[in-house]
C-alpha cells in the first residue's frame, strides 16, 4: 500500500501561509496532478511530501506511515525536478546508477548494470550512457531524469513541472510517454504543473490549488465539467471562460438566466431546474457558444476573429459584454459582422456572485 | 581616418601599455633569475647581461649546503596543513551560510567580512600573547593555527559565493536518491565546487607560503623556521653576496608561480564563480 495522505497540513513562510490546512488523499497507483498558478501551494505540497520542507503542523503519511520527521533519503520516493538536476560531473550511466549506490541499498555491480541498462532501454536512451549531461538535448536530459527516478522502483514518484522547459511539440509527446510509463509501472505519481492541459490529459485525479487552498479535487472530467468555483472554471480550459453577470428568474413559469441583452432558457436542462431565483454569474466556455449567420439566437457583433485550425474563435459583443465563441471555418466572419449566438445549456456553470461557489454543486 | 586604422592604432596602444606593465612586473624577477645563475664576479658587472654568458649553479649549491631543503620542508608542511585546515573548515562554513537560514547568520557573514579587513600587523601583539599562553610559540602548529585564523574569512567568503552558484536541486536530488545531506555534499556538491576550492586554496597557499611577518615574530628556533624567514637570515649570513640571496628568492617564489600556472584557469573561474553561469 503506497497511498499518500495529507491531514490538516499547514506551512507558512514568514507571514505568508503557503498552505492553509491541506487535506488530500492519494490512492495507491493513482496519477494525481497538483494544478495551480505560481504561489498557489502546489510546489510547497510536493516539497513537503518529498521532505525538502517541514510542515508547521498536520500529518503526512506514505503507505500508512507518518513521514513528517523522516529525512528525504528515508522516504523511498523519487523525484524529477523542473531543471532535471542531473549531476553534471557524472556520465549518464553514473547518474542513473547513483540512486542504486546509496547506502543501505545492497546492489552489486552486476545488478546495477542490469537495472541501469533496463531503465535506459525502456526510455530509449541506451545509446547515451557514456555521455555527460551537458552533451544532451533538453528532451534527452528529461528522459535521463525520469530514468534516474524509476531505476529503483520507488513507492511514490514526484514530478515537479518536468515538461515546462521543453518546446511545445516535445511536451505533448512526453505527456504521452509519461502516461504510458505510469500505465506500465503503476506507481503512485504526484505531478505538479501549472499547465491545465497536462493535468487534464494525464491524471486520474486533479487537485486544483489557489492561494494556499485546495479548491477542488476530482477527476479531469469533474474538474472540467463540474468546476466547484469560478477560479477552477477559469483556470482549467484552453482559454479564459466567459463570465456573465446576471440573474436567474422565472418567466412564464420557466427558469431563465437574464442578463444585459441576453435571456437564456434553462428549463430544458434538469440540472438547472432547482436553482433558486436570484443573482448569479454564468460561466460558459468558448466551445459551448456557437456564432452563426442564422436568424435565431442572441444578436451580437463580431469584434475579433482567430483561426485555431479546425474552426474559428470569434470574440463577439453582446451589449457591453464580450463573449468568446466558436464558428465554422466557412462562416467567413470578419470584425463588424452581425451574428447570432446559440448557447448549449448542458455546458452552463452558475456561480454565486459573492465567493464564486458553484450553485448547482459538483455532482453530475 | 578609416575605422581599420583606428582599430590598428588601438591595438598597438594596448600592446605598448601591456608591454610596459609586463616589463615593470617581470624585470626584477628576470634580473634575479639571470643573476642567480651568474658567477659571483659577473653579477655586478657593467654593462649587465640578461642572458648569462657563463651559467653556474654554485649559488644554489651553497643554499643546499645551508639547509635550504630543511626550510623549504618547514614552509611546505605549514602551508599544506594551513590549506587543508582552511578548506576543511571554510568549505563547511561556506556551505552552511549558503544553504541554511539560522539565527545569527547575518551576524556571522558580517563578522567574516569585517575580520577580512583587519590588517595582520595590528593582530600581531594579541596573537603573540595568545600563542605564547597556549605554549605554541616556536611550533609549526602555532603558525598553522594563526594562518588559518587569518585566511579563513576569505575561504568562507569565496566558498559561500561558489556554493550559491550550485543549484540546491542537485543536493535535493541526491537526498531524494537516498543520500544523507553529508553524503550529498561529499558526492555531489564538493566535486562541483572544485574551482572554488582551488581558488580559495591558492589564496591560502600564497599567504602561508609567503608570510614573513607572522613567522618571524612567532618563531625563533631554526628547527621550525620557514623559508621567507630563512631568506632574511641568509641576508645576515651571506652579507652582500647577491648570488645566494637571489637564488634563495628564486627558490621561494618558484613553487607559487608553478602552482598558479597549473591552476590558473580554475583560479579565475573560482573567484568569478558568482558572476557568470558556466
Amino acid at each position: 500500500m503506497t497511498d499518500v495522505r495529507f491531514s490538516r497540513v499547514r506551512k507558512a513562510f514568514g507571514p505568508v501561509a503557503a498552505l492553509a490546512g491541506l487535506d488530500l488523499e492519494i490512492r495507491s497507483g493513482e496519477f494525481v496532478s497538483l494544478l495551480g498558478p505560481s504561489g498557489s501551494g502546489k510546489s510547497t505540497t510536493l516539497n513537503l511530501l518529498a521532505g525538502l520542507l517541514d510542515a508547521d503542523s498536520g500529518d503526512i503519511t506514505i503507505g500508512g506511515a507518518r513521514v513528517n520527521d523522516l529525512s528525504p533519503d528515508k522516504r523511498d520516493i523519487a523525484m524529477v525536478f523542473q531543471n532535471y538536476a542531473l549531476y553534471p560531473h557524472m556520465t549518464v550511466f553514473e547518474n542513473l546508477a547513483f540512486p542504486l549506490r546509496a547506502r543501505g541499498r545492497a546492489f552489486d555491480e552486476t545488478q546495477i548494470k542490469t537495472k541501469v541498462e533496463a531503465a535506459a532501454e525502456s526510455l530509449g536512451v541506451a545509446a547515451l550512457l557514456a555521455r555527460y549531461p551537458k552533451e544532451l538535448s533538453g528532451g534527452q536530459q528529461q528522459r535521463i531524469a525520469l530514468g534516474r527516478a524509476m531505476v529503483r522502483d520507488p513507492k511514490v514518484f514526484l514530478l515537479d513541472e518536468p515538461l515546462s522547459n521543453l518546446d511545445a511539440r516535445l511536451r505533448i509527446r512526453m505527456r504521452r510517454d509519461i502516461k504510458a510509463l505510469h500505465d506500465r509501472i503503476k506507481s503512485t505519481i504526484v505531478y505538479v504543473t501549472h499547465d491545465q492541459a497536462e493535468a487534464l490529459t494525464m491524471s486520474t485525479r486533479i487537485a486544483v490549488f489557489d492561494q494556499g487552498h485546495l479548491q477542488q479535487y476530482g477527476t479531469p472530467n469533474q474538474i472540467y465539467h463540474r468546476p466547484a468555483n469560478m477560479f477552477v472554471a477559469n483556470f482549467v480550459g484552453e482559454r479564459e471562460i466567459n463570465f456573465v453577470n446576471g440573474a436567474i428568474a422565472a418567466k412564464d413559469g420557466k427558469a431563465n438566466f437574464v442578463a444585459d441583452g441576453l435571456t437564456l432558457n434553462l428549463a430544458d436542462e434538469k440540472r438547472w431546474r432547482n436553482l433558486r431565483a436570484g443573482k448569479a454569474v454564468l460561466g460558459i466556455r468558448t466551445e459551448a457558444i456557437k456564432a452563426t449567420r442564422d436568424d435565431t439566437g442572441v444578436s451580437a457583433i463580431v469584434e475579433q476573429v482567430e483561426l485555431v485550425g479546425p474552426e474559428l474563435v470569434v470574440y463577439a459583443a453582446v451589449r457591453s459584454a464580450q463573449l468568446s465563441c466558436r464558428a465554422d471555418l466557412n462562416a467567413d466572419l470578419k470584425p463588424g459582422d452581425k451574428v447570432r449566438l446559440t448557447f448549449d445549456p448542458a455546458h452552463f456553470h452558475f456561480f454565486e456572485p459573492d465567493g464564486g461557489v458553484s450553485l448547482a454543486g459538483i455532482e453530475a | 581616418m578609416s575605422y581599420v586604422r583606428v582599430i590598428r592604432l588601438r591595438k598597438i596602444g594596448d600592446f605598448l601599455l601591456n608591454a610596459i606593465i609586463v616589463l615593470f612586473a617581470l624585470a626584477p624577477l628576470l634580473w634575479g633569475l639571470s643573476s642567480s645563475l651568474k658567477p659571483a664576479n659577473r653579477i655586478l658587472q657593467v654593462p649587465p647581461e640578461l642572458i648569462p654568458s657563463e651559467v653556474t649553479f654554485a649559488h644554489y649549491e651553497t643554499l643546499i649546503e645551508n639547509q635550504l631543503f630543511h626550510y623549504m620542508a618547514n614552509s611546505a608542511i605549514v602551508s599544506a596543513a594551513t590549506v587543508a585546515l582552511c578548506l576543511a573548515v571554510g568549505a563547511f562554513a561556506g556551505y552552511a551560510l549558503s544553504r541554511f537560514a539560522f539565527p545569527g547568520r547575518n551576524l556571522v557573514m558580517l563578522a567574516v567580512v569585517t575580520v577580512m579587513s583587519i590588517p595582520i600587523a595590528s593582530l600581531l601583539v594579541p596573537t603573540y600573547t595568545l600563542i605564547a599562553n597556549l605554549g605554541l610559540l616556536d611550533t609549526r602548529t602555532g603558525l598553522v593555527l594563526l594562518y588559518t585564523a587569518y585566511e579563513l574569512p576569505i575561504v568562507i567568503w569565496i566558498m559561500f559565493g561558489y556554493f550559491n552558484t550550485i543549484p540546491r536541486q542537485l543536493e535535493n536530488a541526491a537526498m531524494i536518491d537516498g543520500y544523507s545531506r553529508f553524503d550529498a555534499l561529499r558526492r555531489v556538491i564538493l566535486p562541483l565546487a572544485g574551482p572554488g576550492l582551488i581558488a580559495s586554496g591558492l589564496f591560502v597557499l600564497t599567504a602561508a607560503w609567503n608570510d614573513f611577518v607572522v613567522a618571524v615574530v612567532m618563531t625563533s628556533a631554526e628547527a621550525v623556521r620557514p623559508l621567507p624567514v630563512a631568506v632574511y637570515f641568509y641576508l645576515g649570513f651571506f652579507g652582500r653576496e647577491w648570488g645566494p640571496l637571489l637564488a634563495a628568492s628564486m627558490v621561494s617564489i618558484a613553487p607559487i608561480i608553478l602552482i598558479f600556472v597549473i591552476f590558473q584557469k580554475y583560479f579565475v573561474s573560482g573567484v568569478t564563480g558568482g558572476s557568470v553561469k558556466g
